[in-house]
C-alpha cells in the first residue's frame, strides 16, 4: 500500500457523495499522490470487505484448498467464517482461530507472546509475508499454520486490499465508550403504563449500579490498597430513552437521542400494547447503527430478525403459534377456530402464523374478531360448530374474563397464549382452566419455582421487592448477559466483538431468566428455542404443569 | 458402561497441542522450513483408538422429520461412520462434514457402503429444515442421515461416544466408525483427514 493512503484520514461518509468539482476543491490543499492515494485506499477497503465477509473478488468467487486436498469457495471461503466480523477469532473446541486484526498481524510478537508464537515470536506481517501466508500457509517466522487455515489463490493487489480492510475494521470507533464511563440506554417505547416503566428502570439501574461497585470484596479492598488488583470495570451509566408517538417516527427519536448521547449498547426495553407499537424501528436502528440491542422485553421478536446486533430471547407468541400448531396436528381436528381482537397487531400475527403453520394439513383454520359478534352471537356460533372444534384465544385478559368464559365453554380444547397474558396465568378465569391449554415460552413448575428463588433473591439484595417476574427477570437477564460479554470484550470493546462473545458464552453462563435454556451461535438471534403446552392442577389452583418436556417445535 | 482401553496414543499430545495452536509444536521442527503446497495433505495428527460404547435407548429426529429409534438407525447392518455437528458451528463442523463428504466420495462404489450419521449437538436450533440445507451443501446423499432430537437425547449420546464438552462450543473434532453391530467403534479424535478415513475404513472392513 503506498505510503500516502495510510497518511490520508477516511472521509466522512456525508463527503462520498459531492459533486466531482468539490471534490478537486478539497483536494487543492493535498498532494495529488495523496488524493489518488485516499481513493485507492476507499476501493481497496471494498475490495477487501468483499473478500472478508463474502468470499467473493471484483472478477468472481474466491477460492481456496484446505488441507486433505479438499476445496472452498466463495461464501465458504471468506475470513468472517472463522475470524469473525470483528477480526477477533474465537475458540471452538481446542481449535484456536487467532485475531488478525491489523494490531494483531501488524505487530511484530516477542518469543513467547501471542497467538501464533509457541515460544519463538514472529515479525510484523507485511504485504509480502501475508501473502506468502494466505497463499502457502507459512507464518513469518517460517512456521505452518493451523490445519483449519486454508491456503487462497489471491493476488498481491487482492491481498492489500484485505490489509486495508483489516485496517479499517480495526481503526473504527467505538460509540458511547469514553475513558470516564460505557453509556447505555434502555428504550421505553409507546404505551408502557408508567408502572411498568419504574419497574423495568429500577430492575435495571439496581444492575448498573452493582456492576459499577464491582465485586463486594474487591471494592474494600481497593479503596485500602488503591494501587493493588486489577483495574475496576469502567463504570457503566444507563440512559431512558423514551419514543412517543407514531412508531414511524421512532426512528427520527432513536437517532435524536443517539446524536445527544451516543450510546455502546441497548439494555432490556419495553414496548407498548397499543394498536401501532412496533419494535421494528428499533431494530432497524440497532442493526444500522451497528448497536448491540440485548433482550427487550417483547411479545414477540420483529418479523425480520436477519440481524447481526439485535439479540431476543424468544419468539414469543409466534413459539407459542408453533407448539400449539405441532399440538394440533397430532389431535388432527376437521376445523380450528382463533379469536383475536382485530386491532392487537400482536394477536394477529400470532393467529397467521398458527394459520401458516396449518396451511395444507387438510383441516380449516377460521379467524374471528370479537368485536364482530356480540358474546351471546359468540356462544351460538361456538356451540353451532359442535364440541369437536378446538378454539385458540389469542387473547388479553380483560378480553378473556368478558368474553372467552361464556362464549367458549362446549370446545374440547382451549389454547391460551401465555405472553398475552403478560404471563400472569393466574388472570385465566375459573371456568376455563379445566380445558384451557396455555403455550408458554417460560420455565413451568419446579424450575420455575428456583428460577423465580434466584430472581427474589438478587432483588432482595438491591432492595427491590417482586413486582412483574417477567418484566424483572427479562431486564435482569438483560444486564447480565451484558455482564458476562463486557468482561470477556474489557481489552477490545467493540459492538461485533460483544455480540460473538454472547454467541460463544450464552450457553454456560449467565442468569437464564425464566427460559428452559438460553444458547446462541453464529447468527443465532434468539436464544431461547423451547417451549411447553401447560395446563393448571385443578380449578381452583393457579399452579400448573406441563404435558410434557420443554420442546422446540 | 462404556470401557476404554488404555492403549498407548503416540500422537494423542500431538493432536492435542496441534488443535490448541495455530503453529502445532509437534510439527514445528519438521516443518519449519517447509511451505510447499504438498504440506497440506498431510493430517495435523489425529489420536486413534478402539472402544466399546453401551448406546443408549434414545429416540432422535431424523432429517426426514421422522422420530426413530437411534440404536436401530445405527444397527441396521451397515457398516457406521459417525461424527457430530451443528450448523452454525462455522470453524470445525464444516471441516468435519466436508471430510466426511470427500471420504464417502473417494470410497466409491464399495461393497459394504457404509451408513454415514451426523448427529446435532445443537438439536434446539438444528430443526429438520436447517439440517436438510446443512446436508445439502455438503452433497449428502441418502446414504448420510443428519438427526435431531431433544437436547437431552443429543447430550446423552455425546456422553454415550465420550465425546461431551459442557456445550457445543467446547466440542472436538471427532469421527467414530463400527464395521458391524456388536463390534467395538474405531475413536478417530482430531482431523482426520478424507484420506484418513478412506485409510482407516478399509483397515476396518478389511479385518475378517
Amino acid at each position: 500500500m503506498p505510503l500516502a493512503a495510510a497518511l490520508v484520514p477516511q472521509q466522512p461518509a456525508g463527503q462520498a457523495g459531492l459533486p466531482r468539482a468539490w471534490r478537486n476543491v478539497l483536494a487543492i490543499a493535498l498532494t495529488q499522490a495523496l488524493v489518488s492515494g485516499a481513493f485507492a485506499q476507499r476501493d481497496d477497503n471494498a475490495s477487501g470487505r468483499r473478500i472478508y465477509l463474502e468470499g467473493r473478488t471484483a472478477s468472481g468467487e474466491v477460492t481456496a484448498n484446505r488441507a486433505g486436498g479438499m476445496q472452498i469457495e466463495g461464501a465458504a471461503a471468506a475470513c468472517v467464517n472463522c475470524h469473525r466480523r470483528s477480526t477477533l477469532g474465537g475458540a471452538e473446541g481446542r481449535s484456536f482461530v487467532p485475531p488478525i486484526d491489523a494490531q494483531a498481524l501488524f505487530s511484530a510478537k516477542a518469543p513467547g507472546t501471542g497467538a501464533a508464537a509457541a515460544g519463538i515470536g514472529r515479525a510484523a506481517y507485511t504485504e509480502t509475508t501475508l501473502h506468502r501466508a494466505l497463499g502457502e500457509g507459512v507464518d513469518p517466522s517460517g512456521r505452518q499454520l493451523d490445519y483449519l487455515m486454508p491456503r487462497y489463490a489471491l493476488d498481491a493487489e487482492q491481498v492489500r486490499s484485505l490489509m486495508a480492510y483489516l485496517r479499517e475494521v480495526s481503526d473504527a470507533p467505538v460509540a458511547g465508550i469514553d475513558d470516564s464511563a460505557v453509556h447505555l440506554a434502555t428504550i421505553v417505547a409507546g404505551d408502557v403504563s408508567p408502572a411498568q416503566q419504574r419497574i423495568t428502570r429500577e430492575t435495571l439501574q439496581a444492575c448498573v449500579a452493582e456492576h459499577n461497585a464491582g465485586p463486594p470484596p474487591e471494592g474494600r479492598r481497593k479503596r485500602l490498597a488503591q494501587h493493588i488488583g486489577p483495574a475496576l470495570p469502567r463504570p457503566w451509566t444507563l440512559h431512558v430513552w423514551e419514543l412517543s408517538g407514531a412508531a414511524q417516527t421512532w426512528d427520527a427519536q432513536l437517532r435524536a437521542h443517539a446524536q445527544r448521547q451516543p450510546v455502546f449498547a441497548m439494555l432490556g426495553g419495553v414496548l407498548g400494547t397499543g394498536p401501532g407499537d412496533d419494535w421494528a424501528p428499533v431494530h432497524q436502528f440497532c442493526e444500522r447503527e451497528a448497536m448491540p440491542c440485548l433482550y427487550p422485553h417483547l411479545e414477540m421478536p420483529p418479523t425480520a430478525q436477519d440481524g447481526f446486533y439485535a439479540l431476543y430471547t424468544s419468539g414469543g407468541v409466534r413459539l407459542e403459534a408453533a407448539l400449539i400448531a405441532q399440538h394440533l396436528r397430532a389431535q388432527a381436528p376437521r376445523r380450528v377456530v382463533q379469536w383475536l381482537r382485530g386491532n392487537d397487531s400482536t394477536a394477529r400475527i400470532a393467529a397467521q402464523a398458527l394459520s401458516d403453520a396449518l396451511a395444507g394439513q387438510g383441516f380449516d383454520v377460521l379467524q374471528r374478531r370479537i368485536e364482530d359478534v356480540a358474546p351471546m352471537e359468540g356462544v351460538r356460533e361456538g356451540n353451532s360448530m359442535g364440541i369437536d372444534t378446538p378454539q385458540v384465544l389469542w387473547l388479553r385478559a380483560d378480553d378473556l374474563l368478558r368474553f372467552g368464559s361464556v362464549a367458549l365453554n362446549s370446545s374440547p380444547a382451549l389454547y391460551l397464549s401465555s405472553s398475552l397474558l403478560g404471563h400472569e396465568l393466574h388472570r385465566v378465569p375459573g371456568g376455563l382452566r379445566r380445558d384451557a391449554l396455555v403455550a408458554s415460552p417460560h420455565e413451568v413448575a419446579q424450575a420455575r419455582v428456583a428460577r423465580t428463588r434466584q430472581l427474589t433473591a438478587w432483588l432482595a439484595k438491591q432492595r427491590l421487592s417482586l413486582h412483574s417476574e417477567a418484566l424483572q427477570a427479562d431486564a435482569y437477564l438483560a444486564c447480565d448477559a451484558l455482564r458476562h460479554g463486557m468482561n470477556e470484550v474489557t481489552q477490545r470493546p467493540g459492538a461485533d466483538y460483544l455480540i460473538e462473545r454472547l454467541e460463544a458464552l450464552t450457553e454456560r453462563r449467565g442468569f437464564a431468566g425464566f427460559y428452559p435454556r438460553l444458547s446462541l451461535g453464529n447468527g443465532q438471534r434468539v436464544a431461547s428455542k423451547t417451549g411447553y403446552l401447560v395446563r393448571f392442577s385443578g380449578p381452583g389452583t393457579n399452579d400448573v404443569e406441563p404435558l410434557g418436556d420443554a420442546v422446540a417445535p | 458402561m462404556p470401557t476404554c482401553p488404555t492403549r498407548l496414543r503416540p500422537f494423542a499430545l500431538c493432536a492435542a497441542v496441534a488443535l490448541a495452536l495455530t503453529a502445532p509444536l509437534c510439527r514445528a521442527a519438521e516443518d519449519e522450513h517447509a511451505h510447499h503446497h504438498h504440506q497440506m495433505d498431510k493430517s495435523p495428527g489425529y489420536a486413534r483408538q478402539v472402544a466399546s460404547y453401551r448406546i443408549p435407548q434414545i429416540s432422535l429426529v431424523r432429517a426426514d422429520g421422522r422420530t426413530v429409534e437411534f440404536n436401530r438407525e445405527l444397527d441396521d447392518g451397515r457398516p457406521v461412520v459417525l461424527n457430530f455437528i451443528f450448523t452454525t458451528c462455522t470453524a470445525v463442523c464444516p471441516v468435519l462434514s466436508q471430510s466426511m463428504a470427500e471420504f464417502r466420495r473417494k470410497l466409491g462404489p464399495s461393497a459394504l457402503p457404509p451408513h454415514l450419521v451426523s448427529v446435532s449437538i445443537d438439536p434446539e436450533q438444528d430443526t429438520p429444515a436447517r439440517l436438510n440445507a446443512y446436508a445439502q451443501r455438503f452433497g449428502a446423499d441418502p446414504a448420510w442421515n443428519f438427526y435431531t432430537g431433544s437436547s437431552a437425547a443429543s447430550v446423552t449420546l455425546q456422553k454415550a461416544f465420550q465425546a461431551y464438552f459442557g456445550d457445543k462450543m467446547h466440542h472436538r473434532p471427532m469421527t467414530f466408525m463400527r464395521i458391524a453391530p456388536g463390534q467395538p467403534w474405531l475413536r478417530l479424535e482430531g482431523f482426520a483427514t478424507p484420506d484418513d478415513l478412506l485409510k482407516e475404513y478399509r483397515l476396518l472392513t478389511a479385518t475378517p
